[in-house]
């Protein structure tokens, strides 16, 4: 720079130098003359000054230029970098952007500081990966596009993102700049405002309010606020909405007056002028539902304030059922107390798992023992139990506490005081927690020992009298059934030639004798005593045949309905005794409908569970075949329905009979493993269930009828031995198979029997009854008679069976009974047969 | 002297039957009934000078039927049978 004016001024000089020296040889040369030449010179003289001028205008031109131009460039670089530092020193991100393209010119250091991001890795690139969204971008953008340069700045809320992934929320503030020189393109410049803080304080806010209003809407405690002053509502939560009935605009137009009775609010007043500021302490107030329903409430409150006015947030606890519980607790406890000493019973509660005991007053009043006595243990209990008694009533206790049941009960003997022992009926009821596990049992011992001998007394008494009634019945009917023979045999022996007469007088002696033995069949039936036969019975087979003998017995004015269920299965008894039984049922129901009537039959099956079993004595549980016998009569008074069971009761309306009818079915019933109920209205008719054990389908077993044997071919040839206590009964079984042409000996028992047995070897058939004085009954009879002659046939006889017959049959031999009273004929057919199985016998064994 | 006329009644018919027999054995005529109705219709009808009566019936109350006779003046004289 500095050679540069040094080069000038040489060159200027040297110019100069060559023009003056150049120029003044020419113009010699040109112009000899001198005027000439002075006034060429001037001229000359005149443009060289013009010429240096210029050069020297144009030299301080460039030197001042360029002078300049240092000058202000420098002045730029200092105002730039004043510029980056301010902007750097604002807090906040302040960014330039192109306004068409949206792309970063600069970026200050808040950018990096608020979002991650270095401010020079931003310029160039598009704004979009500040925001937390597309959708965040969009709306900048759309801010952006309303800008004016110049004009307003744009602000909108966004939420960006960190380079770390984290969200910022700030104010966007946006604004349209013009340059200085008005041909640039205005510049977006935009300034971003951390609000995260803020905007997060005041969320946190808003939730705090709401969790306090709902704690208040919401709560199940009715709560409102009214104002001090005047003691109008001023907010009512949902619960009390709920609990007085009015709607929330009601609340607000009433005061709190309004919902107590007119009698309390002077209290009320009272008692608001005399609070202080903070909390009340609980009082219990009546409260006023809408529909003037009462409530006793608890009430709690506080002071503070709402819309500007002094008021008080009450919560009101209902305590009305409360109130009512502790009232009906302490009846309660009053009851029990009274009840506890009204009975006999001596209470107690047991708490399992300490085995301590409380004991009631009856303790004292009744065993005499003061609780002092008890130790509190229910050691004292198990030990006052009889010895004889304590291992059974332990034993099922223990069954009880392992069981899931609750109740207790049992009959024992328990030690009074004085060392006698009472009959008591222990009941219990055993309190289980969650589990199941035993935690508490309650209970008392009731001293039955009065009652107890009262009721056996009373049973032995209604023991004698049904003997009584059932003795005084069978003398009635054999009383008149011997009139009838007495009478008849003297009147045969009185006109023995007159033909009519001797056979109406046998006739009557026959039925006579006939209904007697119907009448021990009965009774028989009815002690359970009579041999039966049991087999598997269709009985849907049986009911057809039973409806035909119906509908000619009972006469055209009942209707009679017979069904069956369509799977009946069979029943387990003997047919005989079942249609007897229900003929004797129908014919009660028919005596009952004397105007006409319906008679049902039903059969069905049944199954009684353990719990039907319990409620019916003397029933089982199983599977039954039922049947149904129910009328539309007159019915039986609810007063004799419990006894119609009972042997000889019979009303004075009802039929005629031997009385016995119920009385025996209810035997059969019993003995064949079943059972029989009756039920009854007065007026609307009678049912009577007949439930019979559940037999075996395929074990049929019901035998042909006894085919009566007609082979009396040679009966003289043969010997018969008759075994017979009683010489009337003897001598008439002799008679009459003497004059079926057999020969006869005859013992009256069994040892004598023997006797004629070793001294007749031609008897062949032994004819014995079965019950016998003298040591030996008709079995053993049979048995050492066997022992000797094992081919000698036997048929019993007997009026009576028991357990000589039922017992196990020592042989593979038919028994063949005979059972008293007989008639000729059958005593013909037996023997008969008897002697007929024993040739086949011997063909048998012959072969 | 007449022949004694019998009217017996007694619900049971063998019974009933049995008495006829032994009336008639005895030389009565004899009538044998088995309830009330038809006795006290023949009582009326066939007027007879002795009554043959089972006190101890199941189905009937002698005593009543007796009260009835004595309400009627029935003056045929009346035998009671009775067993126990």
């Amino acid at each position: 720079m500095s050679s540069w004016p040094l080069r000038v001024t040489v060159a200027y000089v040297l110019a100069g130098a060559l023009w003056i020296v150049g120029s003044d040889s020419l113009a010699v040369w040109l112009f000899g003359d001198l005027a000439t030449l002075a006034t060429a010179q001037t001229v000359k003289g005149l443009a060289y000054i013009a010429l240096s001028g210029a050069l020297v205008y144009w030299l301080a031109h460039l030197a001042v230029r360029s002078v300049t131009s240092a000058f202000e460039r420098r002045e730029l670089m200092v105002l730039r970098a004043l510029h980056e530092r301010v902007l750097d020193a604002v807090g906040h991100p302040v960014l330039a952007l192109e306004p068409g393209s949206g792309r970063i010119a600069s970026a200050n250091k808040a950018t990096d500081a608020l979002l991650g991001h270095a401010p020079e890795r931003l310029v160039g690139e598009s704004v979009r990966a500040l925001f937390a969204s597309a959708a965040e971008h969009v709306a900048f953008e759309q801010a952006r596009a309303g800008a004016v340069p110049d004009g307003d700045s744009v602000t909108l809320r966004a939420t960006l993102r960190h380079r770390n992934g984290s969200t910022v929320i700030a104010d966007v503030i946006i604004k349209r700049a013009t340059r200085a020189d008005p041909s640039d393109a205005p510049l977006d410049v935009v300034v971003m405002r951390d609000v995260t803080a803020q905007v997060e304080s005041v969320r946190r806010l808003a939730a705090e309010e709401r969790r306090y209003r709902n704690l208040f809407e919401h709560n199940p405690v009715p709560m409102w606020i009214y104002r001090v002053d005047d003691l109008r509502f001023l907010a009512v939560n949902d619960a009390a909405v709920a609990e007085y009935g009015y709607s929330r605009d009601e609340f607000l137009a009433m005061t709190i007056a309004d919902i107590r009775p007119p009698e309390d609010v002077a209290r009320l007043r009272e008692e608001i002028d005399g609070l202080g500021p903070g909390l009340r302490k609980p009082a219990v107030w009546r409260h006023l539902t809408r529909d003037g329903a009462g409530k006793l409430v608890r009430i709690s409150s506080h002071t503070t304030e709402m819309n500007g006015h002094a008021a008080r947030l009450v919560a009101a606890w209902d305590v009305t059922e409360q109130a009512r519980s502790e009232a009906a607790l302490r009846e309660s406890e009053q009851r029990f107390r009274r009840l506890t000493q009204a009975t006999l019973d001596a209470a107690w509660d047991w708490d399992i798992a300490t085995d301590a005991m409380w004991w009631g007053e009856g303790l004292g009043t009744v065993f005499g023992y003061t609780a002092e006595a008890t130790h509190g243990s229910i050691a004292f209990w198990r030990e006052h139990l009889h010895p004889d008694d304590r291992a059974r009533v332990l034993a099922n206790l223990d069954a009880l506490l392992a069981s899931d049941a609750h109740d207790w009960e049992q009959r024992y003997r328990f030690r009074r005081s004085d060392g006698s022992y009472a009959l008591v009926v222990g009941r219990g009821y055993l309190i289980r927690d969650e589990q199941g596990r035993p935690q508490r049992m309650f209970g008392g011992i009731n001293d039955v020992t009065e009652q107890t001998r009262m009721a056996e007394r009373l049973q032995e008494a209604e023991r004698m009298e049904a003997v009584g009634r059932l003795t005084g019945g069978v003398a009635h009917d054999f009383n008149n059934l011997l009139t009838v023979i007495l009478a008849n045999a003297r009147l045969l022996a009185r006109r023995p030639d007159e033909r009519a007469r001797v056979l109406q007088s046998s006739e009557l002696i026959a039925t006579a004798a006939r209904r007697g033995a119907d009448l021990t069949r009965s009774l028989l039936a009815f002690a359970r005593r009579q041999p039966l036969e049991p087999e598997n019975i269709d009985v849907a087979e049986l009911l057809a045949d039973f409806a035909t003998l119906l509908g000619r017995t009972l006469g055209e004015h009942i209707t009679i309905d017979v069904s069956c269920a369509g799977d009946l299965w069979p029943a387990l008894a003997d047919p005989g005794q079942l249609e007897s039984s229900l003929l004797n049922l129908c014919f009660n129901a028919r005596d009952a409908m004397p105007g006409g009537g319906t008679l049902t039959v039903r059969a069905g099956n049944r199954n009684i569970d353990a719990a039907q079993a319990a409620g019916e004595p003397g029933l089982e549980a199983g599977e039954y075949v039922e049947l149904v016998v129910t009328d539309t009569g007159c019915g039986i008074a609810p007063e004799v329905l419990g006894r119609v069971f009972e042997p000889f009761f019979t009303t004075k309306t009802a039929s005629k009979g031997t009385g016995l009818g119920l009385a025996s079915v209810y035997g059969f019933a019993r003995q064949s493993g079943g059972h029989v109920a009756i039920d009854s209205n007065p007026g609307r008719g009678t049912c009577v269930r007949l439930l019979l054990p559940r037999g075996r389908r395929d074990a049929h077993t019901a035998s042909a009828p006894l085919a009566l044997a007609t082979d009396a071919a040679a009966p003289s040839r043969r010997t018969i031995l008759v075994v017979e206590d009683d010489p009337l009964v003897r001598e008439c079984a002799v008679e009459q198979l003497r004059a079926l042409g057999y020969r006869v000996f005859e013992a009256g028992d069994g040892p004598d029997a023997l006797v004629q047995l070793d001294a007749h070897p031609e008897v062949e058939l032994l004819f014995t009854d079965i019950i016998m004085p003298g040591g030996m009954n008709g079995r053993e009879l049979a048995a050492a008679a066997r022992a000797e002659r094992p081919a000698l046939r036997v048929v019993y006889t007997s009026g009576y069976t028991d357990s000589v017959l039922t017992a196990p049959r020592d042989s593979a031999d038919d028994i063949m009974l005979l059972g008293k009273p007989y008639e000729p004929d059958e005593l013909a057919a037996l023997v008969a047969r008897a002697f007929e199985t024993s040739a086949s016998r011997a063909d048998a064994s012959r072969s | 002297m007449t022949t004694p006329r019998v009217l017996i009644i007694d619900d049971d018919e063998l019974v009933a039957a049995t008495l006829h027999a032994m009336a008639e054995a005895v030389g009565a005529e004899a009538h044998a009934t088995s309830d009330s109705d038809s006795f006290f219709a023949a009582l009326e009808q066939w007027q007879p000078t002795h009554i043959l009566l089972d006190l101890n019936m199941p189905n009937l109350d002698g005593m009543e039927v007796i009260a009835e006779l004595a309400n009627r003046g029935v003056e045929a004289g009346i035998i009671v049978v009775s067993g126990v």
